[in-house]
């Protein structure tokens, strides 16, 4: 393996003509001072790092084509997107009428979507000593036609990006509003989330939290790998040379998850209207731990390209290339080193890199005592449970305290994912 | 990429602001080599004579970028230009086709299409970002160091070393990291509030104004160079081509305007090793 330094050379050229000293005045900077720098990557740390969208600001998706006047500007809206502190209970939300947890539901920090403690900064979104790294680098491995590339001339070289391993646990969140058959509603009128409008707009308007951190539970943090894919031209692609921009990209997440979608009672409830969102309804899924390679150095990466043919024409595809059909390239996938089967044809030394899993839940204690280490049926710490509404900001006709009973059904995994192939297509254009 | 922008309109402004040291440092010294005056041999200038140079203690950033939007601002801050010059209507069909306003891409080995961009326009202005110099690990105010509870986390050295373990970043311990420089950019956080609305007129933010960002995009598809059998249309570089309508747009906007308002707070440090 063998670094790529041009990059991270010119970069941290720039970065030291800016970063010398500035206590005292200026200072030179002698060979000796230079020597220290290997020009092997950069790195990048965040300290009290806070992001918020206005409760009113939103990304918007829209639909295909114009059904009439209007229609086009409408169909999914993302409305204040935060990345917020969430080491302290303390939060706020984007109603800014108070929210908060009673303490009954395990939500403590998923009452609120953003965290106020530190002005919402998050202390160690990036430590210094666990930084993000941005570097060139070259790696060994087969590539589309089963060559092993290892020699330094040979081996493709791959930007990529490496998170922190550990950070402060964060807050992100964003409120939706999903909007349909606007032509045949009142867009300025209520509601769906309560029904006592009818003819008015259909929307539906939710809250997302995730508390957590950007790391799987044992540590594993997530990749960005960006290259030009290798070996692409053999018989296996239909194109004499299919070599192009390739993307690698591994997931990891960890921490505690709620959505939701019930409004206080004296909320607008109005479509573009920032709703005041109920403080403990909704669905939970508590601890959970999600590591999802996609791509696979260098035989898999996810790449972008467009219907070629036929009535779909003009429509746009990613995809995670299919495994080529190679032996040594499926026993890199699936082992770790030459694969050890045993005589029931169980591999021995599964490659751990290539698995993904998603765990709704954590584990440990039904690991170790089976059954009896399942979340019971109203428990708030650990697994996929609801929670009603309806209590706050005080009790009407009809609302009793019940309402808010939890039911806690389990806690549920998926292991060893390894991805083939996947294809995603887009729809509408050429209509 | 292919890029028609005709109502294109960028501005940086550098502020010298009362703190930090080496960037306008650096630029006054070498203005000052160009214009030294004949006749005089040149003099040394000790540490103190340079702190005293305006400037010499960090840059506040501000920029607005512009690209097919009305750059004035109040309620048309941000939307689209329009005119003969301009974007179209977006009515779905024929404000699709729009020369002016489109940004086309193609990736390697896809020389048969464009991805294009049609009937868009964005903006982006930045508020007073600072940038300065600053020691990672150092007293937070007289050395721009990271607060403690950044500190707080384990040491991960094996990013600071390659493959054989050797370290690549001094000894690859807290120290030398604690007394790296590095390129410190920061936000203080503005923060914002939401006040709700009354019937009929939707609330409002104020604040958030450390970015405010405006991006839409009518319509999204990948345009051809060549057409197949049975097509009507005729051979054109698909950049320029609106033969396939949409398959997706997109937006970012407030309610209230043109241009999401953003408030981001906290210390960006970029170091090398």
């Amino acid at each position: 393996m063998r670094r790529n330094n041009s990059l991270s050379h010119l970069l941290l050229g720039a970065a030291l003509t800016l970063g010398a000293s500035q206590v005292i005045a200026l200072q030179e900077l002698d060979d000796s001072s230079l020597s220290d720098v290997q020009g092997a990557g950069l790195a990048f740390a965040m300290d009290d790092f806070s992001f918020r969208f206005a409760p009113t600001s939103y990304i918007e998706l829209t639909g295909t084509q114009a059904q009439g006047a209007g229609w086009e500007r409408g169909d999914a809206r993302y409305y204040g997107l935060s990345i917020t502190n969430g080491e302290q209970i303390a939060g706020m939300d984007w109603h800014g009428s108070g929210c908060g947890s009673g303490g009954a539901f395990g939500n403590d920090h998923l009452a609120c979507p953003m965290g106020t403690d530190n002005g919402g900064g998050i202390g160690a979104f990036a430590s210094i000593y666990d930084p993000y790294v941005l570097r060139a680098y070259k790696y060994e491995g087969y590539d589309y036609s089963g060559a092993y590339l290892s020699t330094p001339a040979n081996m493709p070289t791959v930007m990529e990006l490496i998170g922190p391993s550990d950070t402060d646990r964060w807050r992100w969140s964003f409120w939706g509003e999903l909007e349909v058959d606007r032509l045949n509603n009142n867009p300025a009128d209520g509601a769906l989330n309560n029904s006592y409008n009818v003819g008015g707009a259909d929307f539906l308007q939710s809250q997302t939290i995730i508390h957590g951190k950007p790391v799987t539970k044992d540590g594993r943090p997530a990749r960005l790998r960006l290259m030009r894919t290798t070996g692409m031209d053999s018989a296996l692609y239909p194109w004499a040379d299919s070599n192009t921009f390739g993307i690698n990209y591994e997931s990891a997440l960890s921490g505690d998850f709620r959505f939701s979608v019930r409004q206080k009672a004296n909320s607008e409830d109005r479509l573009h209207w920032v709703p005041d969102f109920e403080d403990n309804e909704g669905m939970y899924f508590k601890n959970v731990d999600a590591y999802l390679p996609l791509g696979q150095l260098h035989y898999q990466a996810l790449t972008l390209d467009a219907v070629r043919s036929g009535s779909e024409r003009g429509n746009f595809i990613i995809e995670l290339t299919r495994i080529p059909n190679i032996a040594a390239v499926y026993e890199d996938f699936y082992c770790d080193g030459p694969c050890n089967i045993n005589g029931n044809g169980e591999i021995q030394n599964p490659n751990e890199d290539t698995l993904g899993y998603v765990r709704w839940g954590d584990f440990t204690d039904f690991d170790l005592n089976g059954p009896s280490g399942l979340p019971g049926a109203t428990d708030t710490n650990n697994g996929i449970y609801f929670v009603g509404g309806g209590t706050e900001p005080s009790p009407g006709a009809g609302v009793t305290a019940s309402t808010q009973d939890v039911t806690n059904i389990g806690i549920s995994r998926i292991e060893g994912m390894r991805i083939h192939h996947m294809k995603i297509t887009t729809l509408g254009a050429g209509q | 990429m292919m890029n028609r922008a005709l109502g294109t309109q960028f501005c940086i402004s550098l502020s010298p602001v009362a703190r930090g040291k080496t960037f306008w440092a650096a630029l006054v010294a070498g203005i000052s080599m160009l214009f030294a005056i004949p006749g005089y041999a040149l003099e040394s200038m000790d540490d103190s004579e340079m702190g005293a140079v305006t400037g010499q203690e960090g840059v506040l950033i501000s920029l607005e970028y512009y690209y097919n939007s009305d750059p004035s601002p109040g309620v048309n801050q941000g939307a689209a230009l329009g005119g003969a010059f301009g974007c179209s209507a977006p009515n779905g069909g024929t404000s699709l086709a729009n020369q002016n306003c489109r940004l086309a891409l193609q990736l390697e080995n896809r020389d048969f299409g464009w991805l294009v961009f049609k009937n868009g326009h964005a903006s982006v202005v930045m508020n007073r970002l600072s940038l300065d110099a600053a020691f990672l690990g150092g007293d937070p105010v007289a050395d721009n160091g990271v607060s403690t509870a950044n500190k707080a986390i384990a040491l991960n050295d094996e990013k600071f070393r390659d493959e054989s373990g050797a370290c690549l970043f001094g000894d690859c311990t807290t120290t030398w990291i604690d007394n790296s420089p590095a390129v410190r950019a920061q936000y203080i956080e503005t923060g914002g509030i939401y006040t709700a609305g009354s019937p009929g007129q939707p609330g409002t933010s104020t604040g958030y104004n450390d970015v405010l960002l405006g991006m839409y995009v009518e319509g999204l598809a990948v345009e051809y160079n060549q057409p197949q059998a049975g097509d009507s249309w005729t051979a054109a570089p698909g950049w320029q081509a609106n033969n396939f309508g949409s398959f997706l747009g997109f937006e970012i906007a407030d309610n209230n305007g043109h241009q999401a308002g953003i408030a981001i707070g906290g210390n960006f440090y970029m170091y090398g090793f």
